[in-house]
């Protein structure tokens, strides 16, 4: 058994700076999201008196209110959970089946179809021709133009490789030995020993397909189809925008279209909340699965 | 069994080369496709005026284009689908609209504008977007020129200078309507209630000398304007703009009115702020720099932008901003629960030299046009449904929107409903630019009309415009000319604070000359020129 280390003033001091090191960075983090809740539930009134409040002022729910009357929102609600939910099913799914062949020796041609994958990592096509290729797919104002253009990542299938190339053969020859197929032995050998890397790539794809709002400015007429992030830069940055499009001409800044600083934040708010309760769940295999990604190479 | 596994996986794996390489970081495959469908667009150019000479009996049959508009907030309300009603009933005509997000308004107009496939209508932002220059020298922007001679009401309700501004080519052709805005030059918002409480007053005319107006806010900064015993309050709400430079707080006092005629130096039409000849613009640029070490503007202003210079002014921390009159009332809701007493005043402008006061206003009298593709089938309807929201009939419905919808008459009154307050999108379309009246919303109170009336009349009289035009000339887009603008801008900002003497304002004029500015006069007169001479 480990001795303990007997304590010392130095200790003690040492050990108090650390933690106010540390709960001033962690007041740091948490300040922010205070005040945007403080805001969002207060009055404007309450805002303006004091913006950077943490404690709301008069109590007033009318923002909480204003966002979920908007119809915009529900419907871009409802379309970056498909696409974030449909996105991420497809992306592992695809991601599993191709970097599996890939870890496997026997593999004719591995490296020329790695190459491949990493010649996409360094090149891209560009926002005009990736635009072109969607229309000529028939994809624009579809939601599937937000979903399978990000499907498959270089760099996921290169760290689902890695994993599945560090699991030890043995465990396959043995199934094949009882008669096991392939198809069996990835489905109930291989994905539930591999679930911190699934977890870890899973929280990144679906973090990605959450956060994604530049695919929607490119490809999206409908406004009912336009996803959660883009509906909320366009509440946030609205003033910056009006400012801009009204050339500096201050009567063409309509009051109305810049939304008071409570309905940006109470729509922060209901965007940010649902990934956020994810994260802490999905955080262990996070850590986890980047570290055994990178075990082997 | 084997074979087959071995079939779905490899075809899977060639599936997901396939998808992997159209992504984001796809590879070559975008760059075959589109040849197709951009030729067929390219083609669209060819005869864009054809369709004019349509038979006469067609006209009356139902129309269908599609609008490539900027419109905001970005969600379609009641209030403005009965609109957009009226209108297609009115003109029998049916409107597409293509409304993208407004922040990302520039980069949609481009990816359409390369995708080939043109809305007959579309709003461009400013008539000196390059976008916008491009397509009509490529001809996707068609000139209207024909068909405004059956535009009556286009023709009456939109100042000359904005046609001329949208005679791209140099030559006679339009390439556009121009969303008019009135003319104003605009005053500030002054908080009346710290006047009241230091014995202070705004003079009848509501203009001030530059010296009233450093002392309102020398009193607003240092005699404790809300009483409140603390030294908590600053006379100017400044702001920084876009990229976060300074500029002089008071220009036009300083005669610094855009492009004029010259009176003198080298050129026939000079911006002051250009003038080796002339030193209004050190002058302005030492009275704001005044202001600022004395303390008199919001210490914020170096990091403040403009949606925060207004917070700033309603928290009570400022006690004058820049700002058009119209909102006055809408400042007074916002406050009240704050300061209940609060009041507040307009300042109309800051006098010159001479005791006058004169502004250069935005632009050339419009924020955007409205720009007709090759893709209309018939322009002319498109023009006439203009035309009609200018026209009596039609006016009223732009200004306050369907009758029994967002506003019924009552004892020959207008009376405002619910949905009035959601009404944007139809007014933010065009507009007569002889009717101050609509920027007085039907909401306003009774005691407030009057002095609204007041303020935004005289702000429209002292109202002249620079004479450029808007006029983008070719100098401009040298990589050396725009580099050296950001120092240029830079400077200023360093002058305001202190960091740099006003006396170098010379040097930097003479480096912006060597970097492209003396041809950018030169070429901006030869345009004023050509125009003028017309």
């Amino acid at each position: 058994m480990k001795k303990r280390r007997p304590v010392t003033a130095g200790s003690v001091v040492f050990d108090i700076i650390i933690y106010g090191l540390l709960a001033l960075i962690a007041a740091c983090m948490l300040y922010p999201f205070l005040n945007v809740i403080a805001v969002s539930i207060s009055d404007y009134s309450s805002y303006l008196k004091n913006p950077l409040r943490i404690l709301p002022g008069k109590l007033d729910f009318s923002a909480f209110e204003y966002v979920f009357s908007s119809s915009l929102i529900l419907s871009s609600y409802r379309n970056t959970i498909i696409i974030t939910i449909g996105g991420t099913l497809i992306s592992l799914t695809l991601t599993i089946l191709t970097a599996y062949p890939l870890s496997k020796k026997h593999l004719k041609g591995k490296r020329a179809i790695m190459n491949l994958f990493i010649f996409s990592m360094l090149f891209s096509g560009g926002i005009i021709p990736s635009f072109y290729l969607i229309r000529s797919l028939k994809l624009l104002d579809t939601l599937w133009a937000l979903i399978l253009p990000g499907t498959i990542s270089a760099y996921n299938i290169i760290l689902m490789k890695n994993f599945f190339s560090s699991l030890p053969e043995s465990l396959e020859e043995a199934a094949k030995i009882d008669g096991a197929s392939d198809l069996y032995i990835l489905r109930k050998i291989i994905i539930p020993l591999s679930t911190p890397i699934i977890a870890t790539i899973g929280l990144f794809v679906c973090v990605g397909y959450w956060n994604s709002y530049f695919s929607a400015v490119l490809y999206i007429r409908d406004q009912q189809k336009w996803t959660l992030q883009l509906l909320l830069r366009e509440i946030i940055m609205s003033a910056n925008t009006q400012l801009l499009s009204s050339g500096g001409n201050l009567a063409e800044i309509s009051k109305d279209a810049i939304p008071p600083q409570t309905i940006k934040y109470a729509t922060l708010i209901v965007v940010v909340l649902p990934i956020l309760c994810v994260y802490p769940f999905l955080q262990k295999y996070f850590v986890k699965g980047m570290m055994l990604g990178a075990v082997k190479g | 069994m084997k074979k087959l596994l071995a079939m779905l996986l490899i075809s899977v794996l060639m599936v997901s080369l396939f998808v992997g390489c159209s992504s984001n970081t796809s590879g070559s495959n975008p760059t075959d496709k589109p040849t197709q469908e951009p030729a067929g667009s390219s083609t669209g150019n060819d005869n864009p005026g054809d369709s004019s000479s349509a038979p006469e009996e067609q006209d009356n049959e139902l129309y269908t284009f599609k609008m490539f508009a900027n419109f905001t907030p970005a969600e379609q309300s009641e209030a403005d689908k009965s609109f957009f009603a009226a209108v297609e009933k009115a003109n029998n005509v049916k409107i597409e609209l293509e409304v993208p997000p407004a922040t990302n308004y520039a980069e949609r107009l481009q990816i359409m504008m390369a995708g080939g496939d043109y809305p007959e209508v579309v709003l461009f932002p400013g008539e000196r977007d390059k976008i916008l220059l491009d397509a009509v020298e490529n001809g996707v922007v068609i000139p209207i020129n024909q068909y405004l001679e059956n535009a009556p009401n286009l023709m009456q309700y939109t100042y000359n200078i904005s046609w001329d501004s949208l005679k791209f080519k140099g030559d006679d052709q339009i390439y556009g309507v121009p969303r008019t805005s009135i003319a104003r030059a605009d005053g500030y918002i002054v908080r009346k209630d710290w006047l009241d409480n230091l014995g202070m007053t705004i003079p009848e005319g509501g203009a001030v000398t530059k010296d009233e107006f450093v002392e309102i806010l020398r009193a607003f900064t240092e005699d404790d304007p809300d009483g409140n015993g603390i030294d908590d309050t600053y006379g100017f709400a400044a702001n920084s703009d876009a990229e976060g430079n300074m500029g002089p707080i008071l220009t036009w006092p300083f005669g610094l009115n855009g492009w004029q005629k010259a009176d003198k130096g080298p050129y026939e039409y000079m911006n002051l702020q250009f003038s080796k000849e002339h030193d209004n613009f050190k002058k302005a640029l030492e009275f704001t720099r005044d202001l600022w070490a004395k303390g008199y503007i919001d210490p914020d202003w170096p990091v403040t932008k403009r949606e925060t210079a207004i917070e700033r002014f309603k928290q009570g921390i400022n006690g004058v901003i820049g700002e058009f009159s119209g909102w006055v009332a809408q400042y007074i809701t916002d406050m009240t629960p704050i300061f209940p007493d609060v009041e507040l005043t307009y300042i109309t402008g800051v006098k010159d030299d001479n005791g006058k006061v004169e502004g250069g206003s935005f632009g050339t009298g419009f924020w955007g046009l409205w720009t007709i593709t090759s893709s209309a089938e018939k322009p002319e309807r498109i023009i006439s449904v203009f035309d009609w929201m200018l026209s009596d009939e039609g006016w009223p419905t732009v200004n306050y929107g369907p009758e029994g919808v967002t506003y019924n008459v009552e004892d020959g009154k207008m009376v405002a409903t619910d949905l009035y307050a959601k009404y944007s999108w139809g007014r933010a379309i065009l507009r007569r630019n002889n009717d101050p009246a609509f920027f007085i919303p039907l909401s306003t109170s009774e005691e407030m009309k009057p002095k609204l009336e007041k303020w935004l009349s005289t702000c429209i009289e002292q109202a002249i415009f620079s004479k450029d035009r808007g006029y983008r000339p070719p100098a401009a887009d040298d990589p050396v000319y725009i580099d050296y603008q950001k120092t240029m801008n830079q400077a200023i900002s360093k002058i305001i604070v202190g960091e740099r003497p006003v006396s170098d304002w010379d040097q930097i004029l003479d480096e912006w000359y060597k970097n492209g500015g003396e041809a950018y006069i030169q070429q901006v007169n030869d345009f004023i020129k050509s125009v003028e001479g017309q």
